[in-house]
């Protein structure tokens, strides 16, 4: 089993939690997972810390504590003129290149929203943390109709039985109910910083009058399922920064029903139609990496490079949108999880 | 081409089939193709690009988010890629 590596920043844990929450963390984090090593990267000693990691610890899983007040993200230039202006990234402390677009480490986040307090704060831990070997036997999702063709391509490589709805006419006035639902889901939805939902979009042909339907809330994910996962191509789906749980997807998944995400943290892309590039070929990566059985942040890194490999082979290049779909897209939540499919 | 005529042609389409930006000036950009490093990692070797690549973004400020639209385009007109933001 690979080396565990904790990330975290004493001095804000403690400004956030409290005096001596650090060593309840640990408690938690030693009790779900066994043997780890605890780094704690003090501000300004991000670059020591990653060189550190480089020469001593390139082959572990590192796991980051904390939302950005805890731990901050990077912070790097969009590569596309989108508006964005900085990109919040994990990459930094797996890439070597300074584009940070080829991550070579294995890395999660396991993110507070700014409502936790200690207690609830481990509760979720603790909760991420307990399930490392998942069954599954259904999948679901929910796409925009301008998208339709593009996500099928996707959804259908997903194993498991279940649908994607389409929005519209799907909306969050319908019913999205689940009963003992353990699979994988995925999201081809538009997302923005400032908003809690996703939303989906009608194709340009079509006779339904909504134009951008809410199609997912916080609130959306009931009782129902559990030891579930989800990819989102929303963008924005995993700005989590200065969030309360109710604000955010992520956070409000990873506390109630699910192990882990993947989610962009700023403006995401994607084709029309098939062929799947940008965040479907990465989201295709992905599920198809879980369906070997490799663990969860396994299965990122690796759809990671696949997707550099297959643009180069492809193109010959990267384009814009292709290093900013590398810098990202974020995993958060359990490291460690593997899947079987029924 | 040059820039204003590989702009005529990518505004010919964004007219065409993506009316709602077409009030929108986009931001143009040469695309840098040199991977050598990505490649040295991924131990593969790729032949160099040698045309020059555009990209063309319209940004679209509308409520409830702004949308993104990107045309790649080469040197000699052909579109190579449309994306738009999720």
């Amino acid at each position: 089993m690979k080396q565990i590596v904790i990330l975290h920043n004493k001095k804000r844990i403690e400004k956030f939690f409290g005096k001596n929450s650090l060593i309840s963390i640990q408690d938690t984090l030693v009790s779900s997972l066994g043997e780890l090593l605890f780094v704690d990267v003090e501000d300004g000693n991000e670059k020591k810390a990653k060189k550190y990691i480089f020469e001593e610890l390139k082959d572990s899983i590192l796991v980051i504590i904390g939302n950005d007040d805890l731990f901050p993200f990077y912070r790097i230039k969009s590569p596309i003129d989108d508006g964005d202006g900085i990109i919040l990234t994990d990459n930094f402390f797996v890439c070597e290149d300074k584009e940070l677009i080829f991550p070579e480490i294995e890395i999660t986040r396991i993110p507070n929203s700014t409502d936790d307090n200690l207690k609830s704060f481990i509760s979720k831990v603790e909760k991420i943390l307990s399930i490392k070997n998942v069954k599954i036997f259904e999948k679901n999702g929910i796409t925009a109709q301008i998208w339709e063709k593009a996500s099928f391509e996707v959804f259908n490589k997903i194993k498991g039985q279940g649908e994607i709805l389409i929005s519209p006419p799907f909306d969050v006035s319908k019913k999205y109910d689940f009963e003992n639902f353990t699979g994988s889901f995925y999201f081809n939805l538009h997302g923005s910083d400032g908003l809690p939902g996703w939303y989906g979009q009608r194709a340009r042909n079509s006779d339904y009058k909504e134009e951008y339907p809410l199609a997912l809330l916080p609130k959306s994910f009931k009782k129902g399922i559990k030891d579930s996962f989800f990819f989102s191509e929303a963008c924005f789906g995993g700005y989590i920064y200065k969030k309360k749980e109710n604000d955010s997807i992520v956070l409000t998944a990873l506390k109630n029903s699910f192990l882990f995400c993947v989610a962009s943290t700023a403006t995401a892309y994607g084709p029309l139609y098939p062929p799947s590039s940008e965040s479907d070929l990465l989201a295709k990566l992905f599920f198809e990496n879980m369906q070997k059985g490799y663990r969860s942040s396994l299965s990122f890194l690796n759809a990671k490079k696949e997707f550099a490999r297959f643009n180069l082979e492809k193109n010959r290049y990267l384009d814009e949108d292709d290093k900013k779909t590398l810098i990202e897209f974020t995993l958060y939540g359990n490291p460690l999880v593997e899947v079987s499919y029924e | 081409m040059n820039k204003k005529e590989l702009k005529n042609i990518v505004d010919k389409i964004v007219k065409e089939k993506y009316e709602e930006y077409s009030e929108i000036k986009p931001s143009v950009k040469e695309i840098k193709t040199d991977t050598e490093i990505v490649q040295k990692k991924l131990k593969m070797k790729v032949k160099p690009v040698e045309e020059k690549l555009y990209s063309f973004v319209y940004l679209l400020e509308k409520k409830p988010f702004k949308k993104v639209l990107k045309i790649t385009v080469n040197e000699n007109g052909n579109i190579k890629k449309i994306v738009e933001s999720r």
